[in-house]
């Protein structure tokens, strides 16, 4: 929307509006097979609108939310409110905001704030943030302010703790004008996060100022990456970590190697003690402070989502390594169009915790991790080819090994011992005529625990770019307990327009847990109908 | 432009920030205030439905409830001859459980001729079974001390299973000992049934109420689980998790669960905590 319009004559420049919204709505119908509960108010809504203005260097933005109730499987308390207010002044190096606002340094490990609806997360920070770049490739940052907490939809319940932070990133080839252009590109960073919350306890020593700092590097040179993050927090004793005072760090390594038809990359984490809050007493997904990158692979495919892993912030061991390979064109394995095939591998081990008999002190640990016992591990192949013009086809085959009692933790399904799992997946699409594409998913997963086997198919029919219609079953034909072995059934169809998007949908929804980026919802079983509408502006 | 004066604005942040870090060496002040409040009594009172005198010690025990409040928890366990079941009589509840069946040998409470209690088995003059007008000068005594620990239950209850979570930490105010332990015990309030009383004619209340009944020990024998095997710390926090199913035949919304901790080496409760199986 521009109000610079030539209807005034003198061309005054009175800014632009931009912004987007999303209403997502749930009609809720009890269903006591799958353990689906009932909802008095038969209808939850989840909404935003985010209005953003800018003229030349300023910027101010809100965004209205309005949860008329909360939908299942969300924290956030029902009712609406401006959580999100702020203004901003960008002008040469300098950049100021004021209100709300996300931040991020380095990987994350001592501080990230972000948003992620889907999720319901957002620990946005309430205060004054300071960029600047004071000399070239040098970016400094500098905040201050309290985070918002996740069951609050209003700007006036922050975190008790207040955060300081300041972070600064050296761009070395953009300081020098002789290095602009060398193929070696470097950088390194430093950042520092302290939280301040007052001593209340009656008996303990309790830190008022708990500070975490991180150094990172990264190079790079054509194909190749290099970098490594090493982060430390001091005594922090909190809920989560019940209330010991050792000091916490991270490490974080990752190196990655690509040419044509080839990508190799290579990731290795060690967490310990690395769980920072805005507040020593939150826990589950509140006011979280720090961010630890999760190193396995983000699956999409509904049952490949039934083996999703959180980072474990107390202590976790972790290891990837991913291939991607494409057998070249006109060749017999490539076919006439090439094949491509991704390899990858995760495996997380716990660390060799050893208490210690001073209960502040918490435990000693090995750096190496407990390799003889596995928490999760996920080996997994995709094959991906086009047949012809009008077909193609995608096989996962996918091997999970999961721990216990982190499995009934994370995925809410019952065992009473450690899960092995194989999940194949086939995704074919044909082609029937310019924009209008018939799709079809086979799923299946195959288990000895009690959660049992499930097979699934999918079938979506779209015409691109305005419409599509999707339905599916998935059924949990092995589970153990045989009242258990249920259909899921569900269809959705969509279409857009302009620059919406509707979304209707209708049927059964397990219950599970959805992941984005290491950080897990548990999403309770349901039955009913599901709205959903975007809109950018 | 004033760049030069942002960096040095940030610098000098920088420097407010680095000192922003408190390093605590010595988690416990040892000169820390003592923790007055929060200490809490368990009075047992050992009755029977036969027994004539023992609704005068369900009287002391319900003043002592009036004038403590919370402070009070109280357990009626049945034991002995008093307890024995006699349909041709109408006493038809079997209150007995083996926890008080253990208590009894222990303490040769059924000797001692009924009502007789205790309260935090802590001895009046050398005496730990006391006459029920004994227990509020005990009561007294304890609750004008320092809590040597803190018990914070979570309880939560499963209706189609009838399942009982109760995850419980407890938190050390003074040092303690491999020989401390954690009872958690079931009570029912209310429980219609007839109960014997000599003051009346004819000598026996029918219905009568019986109140803070113990039902079951969740915790195995009479001093049920140690908290560590080593030496406790001040200020340190133990994390314990029980379950344990209600019978289908006690009414949930009348059942509490009672956590103690007690001191084996000197055989004292040292702290107690009681929570509604279903939230009210």
């Amino acid at each position: 929307m521009l109000f610079s319009s030539a209807a005034y004559a003198q061309n005054v420049d009175l800014g632009e509006v931009h912004g987007n919204f999303q209403v997502d709505a749930q009609y809720y119908r009890e269903d006591s097979i799958i353990g689906a509960p009932d909802f008095p108010e038969d209808v939850g809504s989840n909404s935003f609108l985010n209005l953003i203005y800018t003229r030349g260097g300023f910027e101010a933005g809100l965004r209205y939310e309005a949860y008329l109730p909360t939908m299942q499987g969300f924290t956030r308390e029902s009712g609406s409110g401006l959580p999100y207010r702020y203004a901003r002044y960008k002008r040469d190096r300098l950049d100021v905001t004021a209100g709300t606002f996300y931040e991020q340094f380095g990987s994350g490990m001592i501080l990230r704030s972000y948003e992620e609806w889907g999720l319901g997360w957002d620990n946005s920070i309430d205060g004054v943030r300071v960029k600047g770049e004071p000399v070239r490739g040098l970016q400094v940052t500098g905040l201050l302010g309290r985070m918002r907490n996740a069951q609050s939809n209003k700007v006036e319940n922050l975190s008790e703790g207040l955060i300081r932070g300041i972070n600064a990133d050296w761009y070395i080839n953009d300081s020098f004008d002789s290095l602009a252009t060398a193929k070696t590109r470097i950088s390194i960073g430093a950042g520092f996060v302290s939280r301040f919350q007052a001593d209340n306890d009656p008996l303990l020593v309790i830190p008022q100022n708990v500070g975490a700092f991180s150094g990172r590097f990264n190079l790079s040179r054509g194909g190749f990456l290099f970098s490594a993050e090493y982060a430390q927090k001091i005594n922090d004793p909190s809920t989560v970590n019940n209330f010991i005072y050792k000091d916490g760090n991270g490490i974080l390594v990752q190196t990655s190697y690509a040419k044509k038809g080839l990508g190799v990359s290579l990731q290795f984490k060690r967490i310990d003690n690395m769980d920072f809050r805005g507040d020593r007493a939150a826990s589950g997904n509140d006011l979280a402070l720090n961010f630890l990158p999760p190193q396995t692979r983000q699956h999409t495919y509904r049952l490949a989502t039934l083996f999703p892993w959180a980072t474990q912030p107390l202590g976790e061991w972790s290891t990837q390594l991913e291939v991607l390979y494409k057998i070249k064109k006109g060749t017999a394995l490539g076919g006439k169009y090439g094949t491509n095939i991704t390899f990858n591998f995760s495996r997380i081990n716990a660390l060799n915790k050893v208490p210690t008999v001073n209960p502040f002190e918490g435990y000693t640990a090995d750096f190496v991790g407990k390799m003889d016992s596995v928490l999760f591990q996920d080996i997994n192949v995709e094959i991906s080819r086009k047949f012809n013009k009008k077909f193609k086809a995608t096989l996962n085959l996918l091997h999970f090994n999961y721990d216990e009692s982190l499995f009934r933790q994370l995925t809410g399904f019952n065992t009473s011992e450690d899960v092995t799992a194989d999940v194949q997946i086939l995704d074919m699409s044909y082609k029937l005529k310019r924009k209008h594409t018939l799709r079809l998913e086979l799923q299946h997963c195959a288990t000895q625990q009690e959660f049992g086997d499930w097979a699934m198919a999918l079938v979506e029919y779209t015409f691109a770019p305005h419409f599509f219609l999707a339905v599916f079953d998935e059924y949990n034909y092995g589970n153990a307990e045989e009242d258990q072995r249920l259909h899921y059934f569900s269809g959705t169809a969509g279409v857009n327009f302009s620059n919406y998007r509707i979304q209707l949908g209708y049927g059964r929804q397990r219950a599970g847990v959805l992941c984005v980026g290491g950080i897990c919802r548990f999403v309770p079983a349901s039955n009913g109908v599901t709205f959903s509408m975007t809109g950018t502006f | 432009m004033k760049i030069n004066r942002i960096f040095f604005a940030l610098c000098l942040a920088a420097g407010v920030l680095l000192s922003a870090c408190d390093i605590v060496e010595e988690p416990v002040d040892p000169n820390r205030p003592p923790i007055t409040t929060g200490k809490k009594v368990l009075v047992e009172d050992f009755t029977g439905h036969q027994c004539g005198n023992c609704p005068r010690a369900h009287e002391t025990a319900k003043d002592l409830e009036a004038a403590f409040g919370e402070a009070v928890v109280v357990v009626a366990i049945h034991l002995g001859n008093f307890a024995e079941v006699d349909s041709a009589k109408g006493y038809y509840n079997d209150f007995n459980t083996p926890f008080g069946e253990a208590i009894d040998a222990a303490l040769t409470i059924n000797d001692f001729a009924l009502p007789v209690g205790t309260v935090n088995r802590r001895p009046l003059n050398g005496e730990v079974r006391q006459r029920h007008a004994n227990w509020s000068t005990i009561v007294a005594d304890i609750l004008g001390e320092a809590a040597a620990l803190e018990i914070n239950p979570t309880v939560a209850y499963d209706q189609s299973t009838r399942q009982v979570s109760v995850e419980t930490e407890i938190q050390y105010y003074e040092t303690g000992t491999d020989q401390h332990h954690v009872v958690v015990l079931i009570t029912e309030d209310s429980i219609s049934s007839k109960q014997s009383d000599y003051s009346l004619v004819p000598d026996y209340i029918d219905p009568y109420y019986q109140m803070h009944v113990l039902r079951k020990a969740v915790t195995p024998g009479l001093y049920g689980d140690a908290l560590k095997d080593g030496p406790i710390f001040v200020g340190e926090r133990l994390n314990k998790t029980f379950t344990t199913s209600l019978d289908a035949a006690w009414v949930a919304d009348q059942c509490h669960v009672i956590i103690y901790v007690i001191d084996r080496a000197s055989g004292e409760i040292l702290q107690v905590e009681e929570k509604r199986v279903v939230p009210q």
